[in-house]
């Protein structure tokens, strides 16, 4: 599965991993913070179902973190991204760069 | 705060396994968290779409695969496509298969249609319940001496319809009057279409909450003088007009007036408990009425009148019981008695305006549902037949898509799509058969053309909804076996020589038997209803119909009453005239219901002493009564002989009373209506049984002198040739008397009219019976050539070993022929203990009819062994050399 290419989504989940911080990183902050930076509402299962992708792909990993009790006791997954993640986001980001510079440059 | 009832709900419904803690957690952590931003509308929003977009996420990452991604559409398909390719192996019989349940498909939809059309709808009342039709007989002292047909019409002069509306301010009432005639078009000269016709009063649809589906229905305004306004129904605009909507606002010619059409009824309006169809348009009373008296003064010398007997309703208004409206119609009805025959005694009687189905319609509606159900058995079981076989020969490779990891669900939903494939090619395959043999079905049954007989959205879905149902069915049997295969068996099994499992060939055997069973049952109702009809077309009625014409003499004008004997005499003048009579009932003039009395149906022909000479009716003792007992008045009757028998066994019935044939005392006589007769009544004679009318063999008939001559008509002997005599009796009769007006019949016309229902019945029980022998012949071909395909590895061996190819053909034969044998038997013996049911419908014939029991299970054996014959001669012509090659 590895090396399979991002949907437009998926390539921002991938992004919104790196870009909320490492400890706080979870479904609901990535959602969060997605919200906010594309100003447009995203909806939970959305976020589930591409992160579900990604790990899946490889790209990112998650793991339990304990129980707090804002929660009600009940534990929050965090998301952290691998390095075949960090890899495929900079390819993602090469292709683009890529083509605006050909754009520009005309 | 909590979150909305709605995404707690849809949030339980997803299936989210082990995470749900988690997701739960989470969407409750932002919707805390929006609530606090943006407000709890937004939260609770937000919620609801969040919950829905999680129930899309069912499982966990490590089982989620590229087709699950595709989705349950796709799979579908797939299913589809294999499907496809995999019927089309048998091509040929598949069709044949298809093509059966289209067929029953259609057979059934265009039944039930034309079922439909004809008695499920209802009046199309609102709120039916406040509605009732009130029946009222002037005179009657108890509810009893109301008649059935009193009470189903509720029949009440016009005139008295003004006094009942007036002066019953708890009810709505309304009336209408049942008329016929031709109506045309303006547009073209084509031919009229005699319709029957509703001519209401102008608040009919108002009171009864009856809704058109294009311009509007009539209204009080309509109902005056001079307006010509009528309302056309949809089943007479579809099927006369061309459904063309701009014949609202144009105008139709009924009878010799021309009216505006204001509107289209909708087709639930108008049917009724006592007519099956709704009429094809309505008018109102008033213009139906000035009609009338305008045709009637064009008569010169003739004083118009017009009071016709109108049928009632009533809806009791909000806040009055019905007993409160009964009361006050009873009193209304009382006062009319009272100045009508001076006596205040009056019966009235509320029915449900919409009543639920009799109950003889509900006993055919029954029959015929049971028998249409029957034949989409027949089909339902050559589909599961076809599948179980094609489910039969598939076994290696059902076996090796469980072994290399199919599940057991997979591959029964491979079956299933299968079956429910077939399905519904044959339902969409159905509905075109339907469409096409609908016009011609309802011209065989002689429907109006004032009803629509196009299925609704309702019959349409109940046809969808079964035909899926019994793709599901049919496929229930194979698909149950596949979830039960055993892989190791089915891999190793050579499919070619493995004998079949015992159940499904057991199965198989029972599903052809039924076959066998349902079929000779409707052959032999077939069978028997074309015998009834040949039966009664040359019964002996005990009489020769031959030469007997039957004319109606009413005359118009003041000083009508002629004396019957003069006309008698003016008739006799004719050359071509034999004899010449009065009756009241001559014989095929129009259908006589027998009065019961002393616990028998018995009929009554009140006749001029000629009448016997003139029918040819033979005389067996005593005598026949004379002119002179006539003109005295004397006290006589004649019965025929099976009343003889009936009441008076083996006594001489000669001088006896009729108070036997009463069941009353001798002192009190008659007092029925018509049928009212003195005390001390004799009989002077018993004459031949005679049959009178279809149904009425032998009819058990009194016999008396004709007293009251307006109601009799005269019957007439001709020489030679019944069409002459006829012109030449009105000719005379007219220059005799430009004011009689004889309209003549032919008895042996109505004879062939009483025959029609029957042969109708017949044709549709043929047809029916065909289809049903066809579906049984289709399921014997798919089912034989199924077996010599999977046997071809035993038949090999057999041929290899000696066996002649007779020898082979037999065998397969008598194996297939076999389960034909036993559901021959059981039908015939169900056909032989059902047939008390169809008794009623057969005429001169008994329903165990050796004749058509065994002309039934001719057709039936003839075709099983030809449908399995076809397919069993390639189990002969194997090649002995197939098996060394096969090793």
């Amino acid at each position: 599965m590895k090396g399979e290419r991002l949907g437009e989504f998926e390539e921002l989940l991938l992004l919104a991993a790196q870009a909320v911080p490492d400890e706080e990183c979870s479904v609901v902050e990535i959602q969060q913070y997605l919200e906010r930076v594309t100003e447009r509402s995203v909806s939970l299962g959305a976020v589930y179902a591409g992160l579900d992708r990604l790990e899946l792909k490889g790209c990112v990993r998650s793991t339990l973190g304990e129980a707090t009790r804002q929660r009600g006791g009940k534990r929050k997954r965090i998301f952290s991204v691998t390095g075949e993640g960090k890899r495929v986001a900079r390819d993602a980001r090469r292709v683009r760069d890529a083509i605006w510079r050909t754009i520009e440059g005309q | 705060m909590r979150p909305p009832l709605l995404g707690r709900v849809l949030l339980r419904m997803c299936r989210l396994g082990d995470r749900r803690d988690e997701v739960d957690a989470d969407l409750l952590d932002l919707f805390e968290r929006r609530a606090r931003a943006r407000g709890p509308a937004f939260a609770r929003r937000r919620y609801i779409g969040d919950a829905l977009s999680l129930c899309r996420l069912r499982r966990t990452p490590e089982v989620i695969t590229d087709e699950d991604r595709r989705g349950g559409l796709d799979k579908m398909g797939h299913d589809i496509l294999f499907a496809v390719r995999v019927f089309r192996r048998h091509a040929g019989l598949l069709s044949l298969t298809v093509g059966g349940l289209a067929l029953a498909i259609g057979v059934a939809t265009t039944a039930l249609s034309a079922l439909n059309a004809a008695t499920m709808r209802g009046m199309g009342i609102s709120a039916p319940e406040t509605v009732f039709r009130i029946a009222s007989i002037a005179g009657a002292t108890d509810r009893a001496e109301l008649t059935e047909r009193s009470r189903i019409f509720g029949e009440w002069a016009y005139a008295h319809y003004g006094r009942l509306a007036a002066d019953v301010p708890s009810m709505q009432i309304v009336s209408s009057y049942l008329a016929e005639g031709d109506v045309r078009s303006t547009r073209e000269t084509s031919q009229p279409w005699h319709v029957l016709y509703n001519a209401v009063s102008g608040n009919y649809f108002d009171v009864l909450g009856m809704r058109a589906v294009a311009g509007r229905m009539l209204n009080p305004s309509d109902d005056r003088p001079g307006v010509r306004t009528i309302v056309v129904g949809e089943g007479f605009w579809r099927n006369a007009l061309g459904a063309d909507r701009s014949i609202v606002g144009s105008s139709l010619i009924v009878g010799t007036e021309t009216y505006t059409v204001v509107g289209i009824a909708g087709r639930e309006n108008g049917s009724s408990p006592t007519r099956h169809f709704p009429p094809a348009l309505w008018m109102t009373l008033t213009a139906h009425g000035e009609t009338r008296i305008r045709e009637q003064s064009d008569v010169p010398g003739a004083t118009p009148r017009w009071n016709p007997p109108v049928e009632v309703l009533g809806r009791v208004k909000p806040g009055v019981t019905r007993a409160q409206a009964e009361s006050e119609v009873s009193g209304v009805a009382a006062s009319l008695a009272l100045s009508a025959n001076g006596n205040a005694k009056a019966v009235v009687q509320f029915e449900p305006a919409e009543r639920p189905m009799r109950r003889n319609t509900a006993v055919v509606v029954t029959i015929f549902v049971v028998i249409v159900a029957l034949v989409v058995l027949l089909a339902c079981a050559n589909v599961t037949n076809l599948l179980l076989a094609s489910a039969a020969s598939r076994r290696r490779e059902i076996g090796t898509r469980l072994a290399i990891g199919a599940s057991r669900g997979q591959v029964v939903r491979q079956l299933m799509t299968e079956s429910l494939l077939l399905s519904s090619i044959a339902l969409a395959a159905g509905v075109v058969v339907a469409n096409l043999a609908l016009p011609a079905f309802a011209r065989l049954i002689q429907i109006p053309p004032a009803v629509d007989v196009s299925p609704d959205l309702r019959l349409f879905i109940v046809i969808a909804v079964s035909s899926l149902a019994i793709g599901l069915l049919a496929g229930l049997a194979p698909a149950r076996w596949a979830y039960h295969a055993d892989v190791t068996a089915a891999l190793k099994s050579d499919q070619t020589s493995a004998p079949l499992p015992l159940p499904r060939a057991r199965l198989r055997s029972i599903l052809i038997g039924g076959q066998a069973a349902i079929s000779i049952l409707l052959l032999v109702l077939a069978a028997l209803l074309t015998r009834s009809v040949v039966e009664s077309a040359y019964a002996d009625l005990g009489f020769d119909l031959n030469r007997i014409v039957t004319a109606s003499i009413s005359t118009r004008g003041p000083g009508s009453s002629i004396d019957p004997a003069t006309i008698r005499d003016v008739v006799l003048r004719v050359p071509e005239v034999e004899a010449a009579a009065f009756a009241t009932a001559p014989p095929f003039a129009g259908v006589m219901s027998p009065q019961r009395l002393n616990g028998a149906g018995i009929y009554r022909n009140d006749t001029s002493p000629e009448y016997f000479a003139t029918v040819g009716i033979r005389l067996l003792r005593g005598r026949f009564y004379t002119a002179d007992d006539a003109r005295s008045g004397a006290r006589v009757a004649v019965i025929s002989e099976r009343l003889a028998e009936m009441m008076f066994d083996s006594e001489d019935p000669i001088g006896q009373d009729m108070s036997r044939v009463w069941g009353r005392p001798a002192s009190e006589g008659l007092a029925l209506g018509p049928w009212r007769t003195p005390a001390g009544t004799q009989v002077i004679g018993v004459v031949a049984n005679i049959t009178p009318q279809l149904g009425a063999d032998d009819a058990p008939t009194i016999y008396m002198p004709l007293t009251q001559s307006n109601v009799a008509r005269l019957v007439v002997r001709a020489r030679t040739n019944t069409a002459v005599v006829g012109r030449q009796i009105v000719d005379t009769l007219v220059t005799f008397d430009p004011r009689l007006r004889p309209i003549v019949a032919v008895p042996e016309d109505g004879l062939r009219q009483q025959l029609e229902r029957p042969r109708m019945l017949a044709q549709l029980a043929v047809v029916v019976g065909a289809i049903a022998l066809m579906l049984a012949a289709i399921g014997l071909v798919g089912v034989t050539s199924f077996v010599v395909e999977q046997r071809s590895h035993e038949m090999t061996v057999r041929r290899a070993l000696g066996a002649s190819e007779r020898q082979l053909i037999e065998l397969i034969l008598r194996d297939n022929l076999k389960p034909v044998a036993i559901g021959l038997t059981i039908g015939l013996l169900a056909s032989l203990a059902g047939g008390r049911i169809v008794q009623g419908a057969l005429h001169g014939t008994s329903p165990r009819d050796p004749v058509a029991l065994v002309a039934a299970t001719i057709v039936l054996v003839a075709v099983a062994v030809v449908a399995t014959l076809v397919p069993s001669r390639r189990a002969g012509r194997v090649d002995p050399a197939q098996l060394l090659k096969q090793g």
